[in-house]
């Protein structure tokens, strides 16, 4: 088994009623990659899957797999397999069977398949579960026959399709292990699709944020969060602070805006000119509460008044009120900060070159 | 029964009982009871009732002639247009008992007492006496044939073991005719109902299912009836050869398509194919779809996914639609009688129907209907063992 890259060259999804469920997109996954497409529902995300997997023909453009055009390819003569959200198990037939259903449609003789079930099956930690019915297991263990069923074709390409999000939390952050270490072991191109960031940016080589049928973003993890290229990634990935106003100065690296709190300033990355509408985005735990000479190195300054403190074990979050905007603050519970009543006026900050300013999309 | 009581009230709940307790005695056990006592009951067709019941019908007859005959002599000229009966044997020998050869005896007859009154008085006393006479007897033996001593009834298997040869190869025919019926409707009605569950949108799958509804709301025997006039000789389809020129109508040419048994299927699986349809359609429209495009991504061919993932999923449906089937062909008169016109090879039904109604041998008909509903119990059975379906399968 080895990966194939996936290449998406301008493709698009138009739906028969009008709607575009997919701008034209140009996307490269390597081989052998785990790929994730991070989205919200609705984005289109499914549906750049099922253009790959082959259910759906993109109505411009076109899919390439290991540089094979798959223009006229169906699903079922595709290097890819499918792991559906509900999973999609046969219930009525055995483990076994399910996971050699692929072999036996390729005319695999009995004994040869039910040997190849069992080795896949080892390799998702099910020996010996082969003889059960897909009902009788627990979530996890379903979700490994589905990986083991789409694994038993030795696809070049799979497609998993939100297969952790009926799990619960423990289940799930186990599963994302799990998934990783198969990818390891296995070599197959994965591409993942999921509205969890969390999935996203643990499991993921490269992540592309998606939305209204449009990537905003490709890159690593750290690039989606630390560095994102627009306002939607900025916000869809982790929490942000947001403060909107309007360019005023700008040099190589920063600018400056004129919001309602004041001037503020970040990283201008884009490119942004004089005069034009911004966000000015800074994650909550970049932010300080500048009291008691906190505030050395702080370039940028707001009044702020508590609302609430809510103590979450390693940190704090500290829900603040800007001018009627709220302000939220993750600061690390070291035990020996300034004791802070809700009502009070707090100063807080942050450093320029932790907040980014990206353009106002409307 | 406490729930219903709180939930209906206790008119309603009592109400509720009686329709229940009325329907399973009134409408199913007493009927089938009763069917049941018949067949194993023998009537003795050739002992005393049936004579007595011959005897019955020869006097009235005899009385009949008597009273035409007097009429005659009382009112010669009124008597002229009763011709007698044909069927009336010359009992006693009558002189004015007319020849059944000559239809105008009657008529010389009447004219000819006009001639000799003493004569003709001397004959009126002599009818009258006679009239009198089988008045008489008719009562005596009407009394005996309804008195207990004449029904010679006793129980016994002979109605079954009795059935002909003849009769038994249309049994195990009609089987076999059902079953080909049933066949041909799943093989008519799975993509059917395979389309239906499957159309994109509900409205258009409410659509279908209004289409195949539809002819449904007109009288079972108006379709079948409408299906004669289109496999009739002079029907549409050879008329439509017939425009086309594959025969010639002028040359006497045309196919017979009606009072065969593939005409007699064709219309029995139009005519039961919502009962098809239906379950199967309930059982594929719960399949989920995943499952389909699963099986098509891991790389099986359409027949495999139909024989793998639908077909085994849609088992209850299919074994509820094949016994449904299954019993309203095996059962079916009006489709074999109206298109087979007596031409064809009989079913069984028709064969039972001319036992009640025909030989009117209650017992025996009873006796073959009993025969037809064992057998269908064990295709039942067989059917739910074979498709591995229990009771509860089909309750869903």
């Amino acid at each position: 088994m080895h990966g194939q890259d996936v290449t998406l060259n301008g493709v698009s999804m138009r739906y028969p009623n009008g709607f575009v469920a997919v701008e034209p997109t140009d996307l490269t996954i390597r081989a052998g990659e785990f790929f994730s497409i991070l989205g919200p529902s609705g984005c289109g995300k499914t549906t750049i899957l099922r253009m790959i997997s082959g259910f759906l023909d993109p109505t411009t453009g076109s899919v390439a797999i290991g540089g094979r055009p798959m223009e006229g390819i169906g699903p079922n003569h595709r290097p890819t397999a499918l792991i559906f959200q509900n999973l999609a198990l046969f219930p009525l037939m055995t483990v076994r069977e399910n996971v050699a259903f692929g072999l036996e449609a390729r005319g695999m003789a009995k004994a040869e398949r039910r040997r190849r079930a069992d080795e896949l099956l080892s390799l998702v930690a099910l020996d010996g579960q082969g003889g059960k019915r897909p009902g009788e297991l627990s979530g996890g263990q379903r979700q490994r026959v589905a990986v083991a069923r789409a694994l038993a074709v030795e696809p070049a390409v799979l497609l998993l399709d939100e297969p952790l999000s009926a799990l619960d939390l423990k289940l799930r952050q186990h599963m994302r292990a799990e998934l990783k270490d198969i990818q390891r072991k296995t070599g197959v191109t994965f591409i993942y699709i999921t509205h969890d960031q969390g999935e996203a940016l643990t499991m993921s080589d490269r992540v592309a944020v998606m939305n209204r049928g449009r990537i905003e973003q490709v890159g690593d993890a750290d690039e989606i969060y630390n560095a994102p290229s627009t306002a939607f990634a900025a916000t869809f990935v982790g929490e942000q602070n947001r403060f909107s106003g309007t360019v005023v100065e700008t040099d190589s690296e920063t600018a400056l805006i004129e919001t309602p709190l004041g001037r503020l300033s970040g990283i201008n990355r884009h490119g942004l000119k004089r005069g034009d509408n911004a966000h000015l985005f800074i994650r909550p735990e970049r932010m300080a509460v500048a009291l008691n000479g906190a505030a050395a190195g702080l370039d940028n300054r707001v009044e702020a008044q508590l609302e609430r403190r809510d103590l979450e074990g390693p940190f704090l979050n500290l829900l603040m009120r800007a001018g009627g905007h709220p302000v939220t603050l993750h600061v690390t519970n070291a035990g020996d900060g300034p004791a802070l009543a809700p009502g009070q006026p707090v100063p807080v900050g942050f450093r320029r070159k932790d907040a980014i300013v990206l353009r106002a999309e409307d | 029964m406490d729930g219903l009581y709180r939930s209906f009230g206790r008119p309603l709940t009592f109400g509720l009982f009686v329709t229940v307790a009325l329907w399973l005695f009134g409408l199913i056990l007493l009927p089938q009871l009763s069917m049941i006592q018949r067949a194993f009951q023998v009537e003795d067709r050739g002992g005393v009732s049936a004579q007595l019941s011959v005897e019955i019908e020869k006097l009235y007859v005899r009385q009949f002639e008597i009273d035409q005959q007097l009429r005659a002599i009382e009112q010669p000229a009124a008597a002229q247009p009763t011709a007698p009966s044909p069927f009336a044997p010359s009992v006693g020998g009558a002189p004015a008992a007319p020849s059944p050869n000559d239809p105008f005896a009657g008529l010389s007859a009447g004219k000819a007492p006009a001639a000799d009154p003493v004569e003709t008085e001397k004959k009126r006393q002599a009818l009258i006496a006679e009239r009198a006479d089988v008045v008489a007897r008719i009562g005596e033996l009407e009394a005996r044939e309804s008195g207990p001593a004449a029904v010679d009834l006793r129980y016994s298997l002979e109605n079954f073991t009795s059935m002909t040869a003849v009769h038994f190869q249309i049994f195990i025919a009609t089987l076999f005719y059902a079953l080909c019926v049933t066949v041909l409707a799943f093989l008519v009605c799975y993509p059917v109902a395979y389309a239906v569950a499957m159309a994109g949108t509900p409205d258009r799958a409410a659509l279908l299912l209004l289409a195949l509804v539809i002819p449904y709301a007109i009288n079972e025997l108006l379709r079948i009836f409408a299906w004669v006039m289109i496999l009739e000789r002079q029907g549409l389809i050879n008329s439509v050869l017939d425009w086309l020129g594959i025969i010639d109508f002028a040359a006497g040419e045309g196919f017979r398509f009606v009072a065969s048994n593939g005409a007699v299927f064709a219309v029995m699986v139009y005519a039961y194919v919502l009962f098809m349809v239906f379950p199967i359609y309930n059982t594929v429209e719960t399949l989920d779809r995943n499952q389909i495009e699963a099986a098509r991504d891991l790389g099986a061919s359409t027949w495999r996914i139909h024989t793998r993932i639908v077909i085994p999923h849609a088992k209850p449906g299919i074994a509820v639609g094949a016994i449904m089937t299954f019993m309203l062909s095996a059962g079916s008169i009006a489709v074999p009688e109206i298109v087979g016109r007596g031409m064809h090879p009989d079913w069984f039904s028709q064969v039972i129907y001319r036992r009640f109604f025909e030989a009117d041998s209650w017992n025996e008909g009873a006796a073959y209907s009993l025969s037809l509903l064992a057998a269908c119990m064990v295709f039942i059975l067989a059917v739910m063992a074979v498709f591995k379906v229990g009771i509860r399968d089909i309750a869903r």
